[in-house]
C-alpha cells in the first residue's frame, strides 16, 4: 500500500463541504485550541479594562452603583490633588533612576559571564535568583529589616566604624533603599544581554584586534552597537515594570515616610481600596496607560536613530 | 517592528502589563494566615476573618475547633491578619462580593459597612432565640447600635489605658501614676525618668487622633459635630495646644523619632516591651499580648485628667463580630457569634484576650480562672466603669481617612515641616472635604 493511500482511507475528502467551510474549520481548531487563554484574555483583561473605562468617568465606590460624573475625576487629579502631584514626581525620579542604573549593571554583569569560564553557568543562575523571588513580599519585609535601624547594613557599617540608622524611615534615603532593591533584580535582563552577546560574531572582535582596537574601543564600536536591538528591548520592559514598581514600596514603606516613596500605583491602590474611590482609581489607571503609551512612543520614535537592526542596510 | 503598528503593539503590551497590576493581589507582609475548612457533605462552609496578634490567633483557632466539634453541620474557614492590611482585604474582598460570613470589626468602620449595606441586621436572630442575650447587660450591646439595627455583637470591652513599667519608674526614682494624675503630671513623670535613665523613652500620644479626643472629651467638645459634616470644635486652639505638648515631648528627646517609630510592626515590637520606653498606650485588652510579649508584668493605669476638665474616659466594645450581607450564611453566622458570646469552654480558651466577656456568668466563671494579666484588664475596665462618662456615637463614615490623613500630618509635623498653627488649619479643611463626600 502506498502512503498516498493511507492517507485517503483514513480521511475520506468530503466533497459536499465546501472550500470555504474548510477554511473556517481551520480556524476553529485554531480557535478551540488557544480557548482558555482566549477566556482569560477576554474575561480578566480585555473586560475588566472596558469596565475600568466606564468607571473611570463615574464617582464609583465598589460597594453602590456608579453615577456618571463626566470628566470630573481627571479634572480633579490634574487641578485639586497634590498627592497625585508628588506620586507622578516620585514614580518619575524612580523609573529614570533606577532603569538605567539596572540596566548598565545587567549589561557589566552580562560581560563578566559571557566569556564562558569554568562556572559561569552556576553563577549566571545565581545571579538570576534575585529576580525570580524579587517582586516578592518575602524579599520586601527582608529589605525591610536589612535597612531598618537595628538591620544588618547598619551592623556592617558599625563594622566600618560609621554610625547607621533607619534607612527606610528616612526621607532622604527611603527611595534610594527602594531603588536600590530594584537594581539589585537585574536578572531578567541580564539573561536576555547574554543571549545578544552571545549572537555577535566573534571574527568582528579578531578583525578589531587586527586593527589594534583596544577593549574600549570594541566595547563601543562592536558590542554597543550589535546590541542596542537588545538594548532597546529590555529599556522598554524595565521602564514599563518601573513605571508599575508597588508590592516593594506597599510592604516596605507604605509611601512613607512624608509620601517620599509614594508611587503612582501605591497611591492609586490607596484610593481604590482604602478611600473606596474606584472612579478615581480607575481615571489614576488611564492616565498611567496614556503616560507610558507616550513615553513608550517616543522611546520607538528614537530608536530610528540609534537602533541598529542586521537586517537593514545601514 | 516599526512605526505606527510598533507603537500599537508596544500599548497593547502595557495595556496587558497594566492590566495584571492592577489585578491588585492584596499580599499582606505580616502575621497573614488561615485555613481553608476541609468540607464534608451536608455541610455549609462558613468564613471567619479577624486580626490580631499571634496569642490571638492561636487562641481563635483552637475555639473554633471547639465550635465545629459542637456544630458538625458547619465547617470554618478561617482568614487572619495583623490590624495592617486586614481592612484593605475587607474591602478588596467586599468589591468582589467575596467578603467572609463573620468579619471582626471596629467602631471605626461599623458606621461604614453598614451605610454601604454590607452587614447583617442581627436583631431576628435575637428574637428568634439564636442569639442569647439573657445573660448579657444591654449596656454591653449598645456599641454594635447602628440606626437601630443590631449590626455588631461586642466580644468583649475594654478602655484605653497607660501601661507602665513600675520597675523603670522605681529604678529611676519617679513615683508611679496614680489615676487622677494631670497631662502636667505625665509630662513631668516621662520626662524625669528619660533623663534619669538616659534617654529613655515614654508613649508620647501626639500621634493619637483617639488622645486628642479625649483631650476634647475633657472640654466637653467632640472631634465630629452632630451630622457629622465638619469638626465638632470651633476654636483651633484646642489641637495647637494638644500639639504643643507633643512637641515639648518630642523636643526633650521622651517622645521617640518618627525613625525609631517606624521599627515598631505590632505589639511584639512596641519599645516598651524592649524595655526602651517607660510607657505605652494599650487598649486594656492587648495588656495580655503586651505582657506576654514583654515577658514581665506591666500596669495599667487611666489617661492623663484635666484640672477643672470633664471625665473623659469610657468603657468601649473592643472588637465585634459582625455577620455580612453578600452570602446567605447569616443563621449560621449568627450561631457562631452566639457560641463566642456564651460558651463557658470557648472563653476558657480565648482567656478575655478581646476583652471582657459581655455574659455575665461567662465573667463569673472567668475571673478565678484566668492568668494574673488578665485579671488585670477585667480591673482595670471596673476602674474606668466607676469614673467613666457615656461613650460617643460611633465614628462617621470616612474615618478610616481621616486616621490617615492625621498619621500624614504627624509625620510632616515630626519632621517639623509643618507647625502646629499649620496643622490644624489645614487638618480642619481636609477633615471638611472628606465629610463632605
Amino acid at each position: 500500500m502506498k502512503p498516498s493511500e493511507t492517507i485517503r482511507a483514513e480521511y475520506p475528502p468530503n466533497r459536499k463541504t465546501s472550500a470555504k467551510w474548510r477554511v473556517w474549520k481551520q480556524y476553529l481548531v485554531g480557535f478551540a485550541f488557544i480557548s482558555p487563554w482566549l477566556v482569560g484574555f477576554l474575561g480578566f483583561v480585555i473586560g475588566p479594562m472596558i469596565a475600568s473605562l466606564y468607571y473611570s468617568f463615574t464617582d464609583f465606590d465598589m460597594l453602590t452603583s456608579p453615577n456618571w460624573v463626566g470628566l470630573d475625576n481627571y479634572i480633579t487629579m490634574f487641578t485639586n490633588d497634590p498627592r497625585f502631584r508628588t506620586s507622578i514626581t516620585v514614580t518619575l525620579l524612580f523609573v529614570f533612576v533606577s532603569t538605567p542604573i539596572k540596566l548598565a549593571f545587567a549589561l557589566l554583569i552580562a560581560m563578566l559571564f559571557n566569556n564562558k569560564r569554568k562556572g559561569s553557568g552556576f553563577y549566571t543562575t545565581l545571579f538570576y535568583i534575585p529576580s525570580i523571588i524579587g517582586g516578592s513580599v518575602a524579599v520586601a519585609v527582608m529589605w525591610r529589616q536589612l535597612f531598618g535601624g537595628q538591620g544588618a547594613i547598619n551592623d556592617i557599617l558599625l563594622f566600618f566604624g560609621v554610625e547607621g540608622k533607619s534607612w527606610i524611615a528616612s526621607p532622604d534615603h527611603a527611595l534610594m533603599v527602594l531603588i536600590l532593591l530594584v537594581i539589585w533584580q537585574f536578572g531578567s535582563p541580564m539573561i536576555i544581554f547574554l543571549a545578544g552577546l552571545r549572537q555577535i560574531p566573534e571574527d568582528l572582535y579578531e578583525a578589531a584586534s587586527v586593527d589594534g582596537a583596544g577593549k574600549f574601543r570594541k566595547f563601543l564600536s562592536i558590542t554597543i552597537p550589535l546590541l542596542t536591538p537588545v538594548i532597546f528591548f529590555n529599556l522598554i520592559m524595565q521602564m514599563i515594570g518601573a513605571f508599575l514598581v508597588f508590592t516593594q514600596a506597599f510592604v516596605t514603606t507604605q509611601g512613607g515616610p512624608l509620601d517620599r516613596t509614594l508611587f503612582y500605583a501605591l497611591y492609586l491602590y490607596e484610593r481604590a481600596f482604602t478611600n473606596y474611590e474606584m472612579g478615581y482609581a480607575s481615571a489614576m489607571a488611564w492616565t498611567l496607560l496614556i503616560v507610558i503609551a507616550i513615553v513608550t512612543g517616543l522611546l520607538f520614535y528614537s530608536s530610528k536613530k540609534w537602533v541598529f537592526y542586521e537586517s537593514e542596510k545601514g | 517592528m516599526k512605526g505606527w503598528p510598533g507603537v500599537a503593539g508596544m500599548c497593547l503590551v502595557s495595556v496587558v502589563a497594566l492590566a495584571a497590576c492592577s489585578s491588585s493581589e492584596t499580599e499582606v507582609a505580616e502575621g497573614e494566615g488561615g485555613e481553608k475548612a476541609d468540607l464534608k457533605s451536608g455541610q455549609t462552609e462558613l468564613r471567619v476573618a479577624w486580626w490580631g496578634s499571634q496569642a490571638r490567633h492561636d487562641r481563635t483557632i483552637e475555639a473554633i475547633k471547639l465550635f465545629e466539634a459542637e456544630n458538625p453541620d458547619i465547617a470554618v474557614t478561617t482568614e487572619f491578619t495583623g490590624w495592617d492590611g486586614y481592612w484593605e482585604r475587607m474591602s478588596t474582598q467586599a468589591a468582589g462580593r467575596n467578603l467572609p460570613d463573620v468579619i471582626q470589626m471596629d467602631l471605626q468602620y461599623i458606621n461604614e459597612y453598614v451605610s454601604r449595606d454590607l452587614l447583617v441586621d442581627l436583631t431576628p436572630y435575637v428574637e428568634n432565640g439564636t442569639l442569647d442575650f439573657s445573660d448579657v447587660d444591654d449596656i454591653y450591646l449598645e456599641g454594635g447600635i447602628v440606626e437601630e439595627g443590631l449590626y455588631g455583637i461586642n466580644l468583649g470591652s475594654n478602655a484605653m489605658s497607660i501601661a507602665y513599667d513600675a520597675e523603670i519608674f522605681a529604678e529611676a526614682g519617679v513615683p508611679e501614676l496614680e489615676p487622677g494624675y494631670t497631662w502636667d503630671d505625665y509630662i513631668e513623670a516621662v520626662k524625669t525618668v528619660n533623663e534619669n535613665l538616659d534617654g529613655m523613652y515614654a508613649y508620647a500620644f501626639g500621634d493619637n487622633l483617639n488622645f486628642f479626643k479625649h483631650y476634647l472629651r475633657q472640654h466637653d467638645l467632640w472631634l465630629y459635630n452632630e451630622d457629622n459634616t465638619g469638626l465638632g470644635y470651633d476654636d483651633d486652639k484646642y489641637l495647637i495646644d494638644f500639639l504643643n505638648m507633643y512637641k515639648d515631648l518630642l523636643d526633650s528627646g521622651v517622645a521617640a523619632p518618627p525613625d525609631v517609630k517606624a521599627e515598631v510592626q505590632g505589639i511584639q515590637d512596641e519599645l516598651i516591651v524592649h524595655s526602651r520606653a517607660s510607657t505605652f498606650s494599650p487598649h486594656s485588652n492587648q495588656i495580655v499580648a503586651l505582657n506576654e510579649a514583654a515577658g514581665r508584668k506591666l500596669q495599667m493605669t487611666t489617661l492623663p485628667a484635666m484640672e477643672g476638665g470633664s471625665e473623659a474616659s469610657f468603657i468601649k466594645p473592643s472588637l465585634l463580630f459582625s455577620a455580612t450581607s453578600q452570602g446567605d450564611k447569616s443563621e449560621e453566622a449568627a450561631r457562631f457569634i452566639n457560641f463566642f458570646v456564651n460558651s463557658i469552654e470557648a472563653n476558657e480558651i480565648l482567656n478575655a484576650e478581646r476583652g471582657v466577656p459581655i455574659s455575665e456568668k461567662v465573667r463569673d466563671h472567668l475571673y478565678d480562672h484566668v492568668s494574673e494579666n488578665t485579671q488585670l484588664q477585667f480591673d482595670y475596665v471596673q476602674l474606668v466603669e466607676q469614673r467613666a462618662a457615656p461613650i460617643h456615637p460611633p465614628d462617621p463614615a470616612g474615618t478610616g481617612q481621616i486616621l490617615d490623613l492625621y498619621a500624614r500630618m504627624i509625620e510632616e509635623f515630626e519632621y517639623e515641616l509643618l507647625s502646629a498653627e499649620e496643622f490644624a488649619e489645614r487638618f480642619r479643611g481636609e477633615v471638611e472635604i472628606i465629610l463632605s463626600n
